[in-house]
């Protein structure tokens, strides 16, 4: 028993392995939210008139939600200070001259940045066949195959190029899943988002690589807003993935990315997240707040959105993956590892709103806590009264390691149509000891022992994340779970 | 002959109800020992106390095992030091392919004993010899450990384990039960294939029907937390044809 | 807006408690008890929407109206016919003796009026104990307009024969709001079964704001059946708290027919080791009923066990809640802990929500929880169709049987016939 506190204990200590910073020239604006920053941010990104127009409304309705304290979103199973955000730089890029031609320009600090993410920029990456969008603090700096992506008429780009070049498209779909009065940080997102990626898969076409994104909040006393929009045309396919990491910096990081996806007739869109921000020290001092907003609609018949994610950082932890299921036989997927340890906390789930005929969802979702970790599962199933022959299943495992942690199992299930099959089933327990036993037995050391069952216990989830990524997913898990010692 | 397992006045109770009140027994290198006995009499105490389960308290007694001190042990230290248990009911570990759990095992063993920790390869190329000897089918390996597997499997997949982890003194606790004729043949046969020289068995059975198949050289009759008699493999058969109420009987004598 | 209706109201309770003080006059010693649940009741008010306990239940229309206090009146009973019991009857939240049947009370348990024992310890010690007026607003509100109700003292050691049945006998003539107390009291090894149903006899809405508190002592045992029949006047808010010591067992059934609103707040605390609690709940709903049952169980100490247990059927525009929340405290280890909701929706327009939650910080724990809402299995209705049963014949056998499995936990079981006949009663 002691020495599996003591486990715990080393677990709960084990360190962030990406808490570096690097030493680039980089570009930031002071720090201050009001309606001139807007501008500048607007002015540095070269918007066209409505962009600007889009953030103004949404500072403005962001403003009145601010003035009121009382409007702060509070109803999450979360405890942290009051953010000011006055004291935020809302705007910080990466050398002066905000974008590249190619890899060449890019500052070669940063290239080792990326390096020492276990982000292979160049060769590998080609033999691995992954198409990389890489957002450092704001601004995207580079783009892989794009050429070769562009052949089957894929646009794979950072968000600000996608406004310069395909204004249309982002026009037409930017704030339709997520609009910005949706929630305070959406509100603020679609004020001061500096950039991000934007991906568009035309009819018919089915991606032949997975495009991939990786977010790095690098400079201190910075935010990262990133917006993220998928569409998917007509029976086309695509599998993206999204991997984040920050230095180790003693006061709190903000990081409110937006994710919107549209998934047309017959589309299918998997987003798979691996997300390790900086979680902040053992006594919770510094680490990121993780703010984000993710939605999906199943726009057309016989779409299909799968969010997956394994959650082992930010300090806290405040994100909902959801998918509108508007598109009858549209079926929406949310499988989730939330592994908690030291002072971190995550509140995290999905929603699935179920409005078309025939539709299903299925919500898988594993939480571990360990230390003095807060872990929550909040989801939303609603069954709208028109969804007829709607299918939900829900099952949430929350797995405990040590006695000073909590889990936490929050689901809603609003049901306006009999015809509705709705499932929800949760289990909270620590780590089997006939299981921990049968291991040992075998010469399994208790450490090991726990690991391999967390592992174990994770493993259905991970088994669903693309096969290279489930690799970087496995090694995250295991170091997350490794003691400090060696 | 070199002792491997020397047990005096062993006893041990659950839950503060005494089950083993008192057990005397030595195991040689290469014998092999069937322990049998009605049910609730001890016998699987016995196993589980020597594999290290702390539902078991140790109430007196030694237990000297190579000449080291077992109960001092940690269950893992245990096993690392050659004692294997062969689960009655093995448990399932959800979500761990037998694969990767057979790797931590084999090498955590390995590496208490000196040895080089075995690579992919060669760990592969090892489990496939030592599937052949049990008969496993071996896409039972790329599932997770005992999950979904039938009794049989599962019984199977124990005495597999023995076969890569090859212990000093292998326990098997009614391997036999829930077993068809089939499943106990070839568990039977790779049980025959793994009696060496240097190791020790220790067959905890309810039934004869095993000892036809691997022929013990001692039989020890538990009752009432007490071997209470000892000989060899025909007091076995004069078992199966009087049953255990003469053992009893005879005692109450 | 909405803030500036909800003052309004609340100001209304404030001034009638004035009023009633005046009137009344204050008996001493509840009078400091009832004082301070006012002024909290002034902190608080009336339950928001955006508190998350009461997300579902929209109590502006039931509180917005004008109520009177209840007064006294006379009325009989005859009672559950077939049921052996101890009788005790409030008319009006008032207990009355000359309606009651209590003479056969076996040595050591007592069914005594509230107003008649305020200055005795028992009711000193414990009554305010449980129900939680500093949070929850309408047992403020019962606190605050606190003049009687039953006191139930089950001595050491001492056993109930038959079940002590409480009937409420509401008479109105106009809009009224009554707001019974009761207090359970078992002491150590104790054992009792009880019985609560309530008679409308007017026709007039109806504002029904209950509180009950029970102690259960260490190894004793508390069974509490609450049938709760409505008609479409009446709406009705129960507060329902226990406090168990050790190894001791509480059971509630409450079995809810209709009603305009009903909301249920059952709290337990579990505050001794090896405690059993289980709660079990049937409601069925139909036209515009909204049914909410809020339950918490409150693991503070280990090796407890809690089985949660609630099934619904709800037909037309009715409304169901299950919103329960089990909570593990720290160092409460070794504790098991289930809870279930099943829901089945009988027409276009009916609702259900459900939020089964688990907040646990004690890792040596079994916890789970299940909700399931949707139709009748199809494939049992097709086999006992197949066997020459029509079709509505097999959905009421079926419902009935889906209904069953909370009646037949029920304790005592003279009840059951009764509580099929309003399952049965429902479904026509």
């Amino acid at each position: 028993m002691n020495t599996d506190t003591q486990y715990l204990h080393e677990v709960a200590e084990s360190d962030y392995e990406h808490g570096w910073s690097t030493d680039i020239v980089s570009d930031t604006i002071p720090k201050g939210l009001n309606e001139d920053v807007i501008r500048l941010i607007s002015s540095k990104k070269n918007d066209p008139d409505w962009m600007l127009e889009n953030r103004l409304r949404a500072f403005r309705h962001w403003e009145k939600l601010a003035a009121d304290t009382d409007k702060y979103p509070r109803w999450a199973h979360l405890q942290y200070p009051e953010i000011n955000f006055d004291e935020i730089s809302y705007y910080s890029a990466p050398g002066s001259k905000p974008r590249y031609e190619s890899l060449d320009e890019v500052d070669p600090e940063l290239i080792k940045t990326f390096e020492a993410l276990g982000i292979p920029l160049e060769e590998q990456k080609v033999l691995a066949g992954v198409a990389v969008d890489a957002v450092i603090d704001s601004v995207s700096v580079a783009t892989t195959f794009k050429e070769e992506l562009a052949k089957l008429g894929i646009i794979f780009c950072s968000f600000t190029e996608a406004i310069e070049n395909h204004g249309d498209l982002v026009r037409k779909h930017m704030g339709s899943v997520v609009p910005h009065t949706d929630n305070f940080y959406a509100a603020l997102n679609a004020a001061v988002f500096s950039d991000g990626s934007f991906c568009y898969i035309p009819p018919g076409v089915r991606c032949p690589m997975e495009l991939s994104t990786y977010f790095r909040i690098n400079q201190a006393g910075t935010g990262q807003f990133e917006r993220t929009l998928i569409v998917a045309e007509e029976g086309s396919y695509v599998s993206y993935l999204e991997g984040c990491t920050a230095p180790r910096r003693d006061e709190h990081q903000l990081h409110a990315a937006v994710v919107e996806i549209i998934a047309h007739k017959d589309a299918e869109v998997k987003y798979s997240t691996i997300q390790n921000w900086y979680p902040g020290d053992n006594e919770g001092k510094g680490g990121v707040f993780n703010f984000v907003t993710k939605r999906g609609i199943c726009e057309g018949t016989g779409s299909k959105i799968s969010w997956t994610q394994l959650e082992t950082g930010s300090a806290i932890t405040w994100k909902y993956p959801s998918v509108i299921l508007k598109g009858d036989h549209s079926i929406g997927e949310f499988y989730s590892v939330a592994f908690t340890k030291g002072r971190q906390q995550a509140d995290t789930g999905t929603k699935m709103l179920h409005i078309g005929r025939n539709t299903s969802s299925s919500i898988i979702s594993k939480g571990i806590s360990a230390g003095r970790s807060n872990n929550s599962y909040r989801g939303l199933v609603r069954i709208n009264k028109g969804a007829e022959n709607a299918r939900n299943f829900t099952q949430c495992d929350s797995m405990l390691l040590g006695d000073r942690c909590g889990a936490h199992t929050f689901p809603y299930l609003e049901i306006q149509n009999p015809t509705a099959q709705v499932e929800h089933e949760a289990t909270t327990s620590k780590v089997g000891e006939d299981q921990m036993f049968y291991c040992q037995q075998r010469g399994i050391s208790e450490q090991d022992a726990i690991k391999l069952l967390v592992s174990g216990f994770c493993q259905e989830i991970l088994a669903k994340l693309p096969m290279e990524f489930a690799v970087e997913a496995r090694k995250l898990l295991a170091i997350e779970l490794e003691g400090s010692v060696g | 002959m070199k002792s491997i397992l020397e047990i005096r006045g062993l006893k041990a109770s659950v839950e503060d109800m005494p089950i083993l009140r008192g057990i005397d027994l030595t195991v040689n290198a290469g014998e092999v020992h069937a322990i049998m006995g009605p049910n609730g009499s001890g016998k699987s105490t016995l196993a589980s106390v020597l594999a290290g389960n702390e539902d078991y308290e140790v109430d007196g007694g030694t237990v000297e095992y190579l000449g080291k001190d077992l109960l001092e042990m940690d269950v893992d230290e245990r096993a690392r030091e050659g004692v294997f248990l062969a689960f009655q009911y093995p448990i399932e570990l959800p979500g761990v392919s037998t694969m990767n759990f057979l790797k931590q095992a084999v090498n955590s063993v390995r590496e208490h004993r000196g040895q080089k920790p075995l690579g992919a390869a060669e760990l592969l190329r090892l489990a496939k010899e030592k599937a052949a000897l049990i008969e496993l089918d071996t896409r039972l390996k790329q599932r997770s450990v005992n999950q979904g597997f039938s009794g049989g499997e599962k019984k199977r997949n124990e005495i597999f384990q023995l076969a890569m982890l090859e212990p000093t003194l292998a326990i098997l606790d009614e391997t036999d039960s829930g077993l068809d004729i089939d499943a106990l043949r070839s568990v039977a046969n790779g049980v025959n294939l793994l009696r060496t020289q240097e190791r020790g068995f220790l067959i905890i059975t309810h039934y004869q029907r095993l000892l036809n198949y691997i022929v013990p050289d001692f039989v020890h009759v538990i009752a009432g937390g007490r071997i209470v008699r000892s000989g060899d493999k025909e007091l076995a058969l004069e078992l199966e044809k009087r049953g255990y109420d003469w053992v009893q009987e005879e005692l109450a004598a | 807006m909405a803030e500036l209706i909800d003052h309004r109201v609340e100001d209304r309770f404030l001034a009638a408690y004035e009023r009633y003080q005046s009137l009344n006059g204050t008996s001493e010693p509840l009078s400091d008890l009832s004082k301070k649940a006012i002024e909290r009741f002034a902190e608080i008010g009336f339950p928001a929407r955006k508190n998350e306990s009461w997300k579902y239940t929209n109590i502006t229309p039931i509180i917005g109206r004008t109520y009177q206090m209840a007064s006294t009146a006379r009325a009989a009973t005859k009672g559950i016919a077939g049921l052996t019991t101890h009788v005790a009857v409030f008319i009006n939240g008032r207990f009355t003796p000359e309606a009651s049947q209590l003479d056969q009370l076996p040595p050591g348990v007592s069914v005594k009026s509230l107003s008649a024992t305020a200055e005795h310890e028992l009711v000193q010690t414990h009554l305010g104990n449980y129900a939680d007026y500093t949070d929850e607003s309408f047992t403020a509100l019962n606190t605050a307009f606190l003049k009687d109700g039953a006191v139930i003292s089950i001595e050491s050691g001492c056993k109930l024969d038959h079940p002590v049945h409480i009937i409420h006998i509401v008479a109105n003539d106009e809009a009224t709001i009554v707001q019974p107390r009761t207090l359970i009291h078992a002491a150590d090894h104790a054992s009792a079964q009880i019985i609560q149903s309530t008679e409308f006899r007017g026709s007039t809405s109806l504002l029904m704001n209950a509180v009950t508190e029970i102690y259960v002592g260490n190894e004793a045992h508390v069974d509490f059946l609450d049938l709760q029949v409505g008609t479409p006047h009446v709406s009705r808010i129960t507060n329902l708290s226990v406090y168990q010591k050790s190894q001791s067992k509480f059971e509630s059934d409450v079995f809810t027919f209709g009603g305009e609103l009903t909301r249920n707040n059952l709290s337990i605390l579990a505050d001794g080791e090896n405690c059993e609690s289980l709660l079990h709940g049937l409601f069925m709903a139909r036209g515009n009923s909204h049914i909410d049952n809020n339950t918490f169980v409150d693991h503070a100490k280990p090796n407890c066990y809690s089985s949660e247990y609630y099934k619904g059927i709800l037909d037309h525009q009715s409304v169901g809640v299950f919103n329960g929340k089990v909570l593990v405290r720290e160092d409460a280890q070794l504790i098991n802990a289930y809870q279930t909701n099943r829901s089945i929706l009988l027409s276009d327009t009916a609702r259900m929500y459900s939020k089964p939650a688990l907040e646990i910080y004690a890792d040596d724990v079994k916890c789970s929880h299940g909700a399931t809402t949707g139709q009748l299995d199809k494939d049992g209705l097709f086999y006992l169709r197949s066997r020459g049963i029509p079709e509505e014949e097999a959905r009421r056998l079926m419902l009935t049987s889906f209904a069953g499995d909370i009646i037949e936990k029920a304790p005592v079981a003279s009840l059951h016939e009764l509580l099929y006949d309003h399952v049965e009663c429902m479904l026509r």
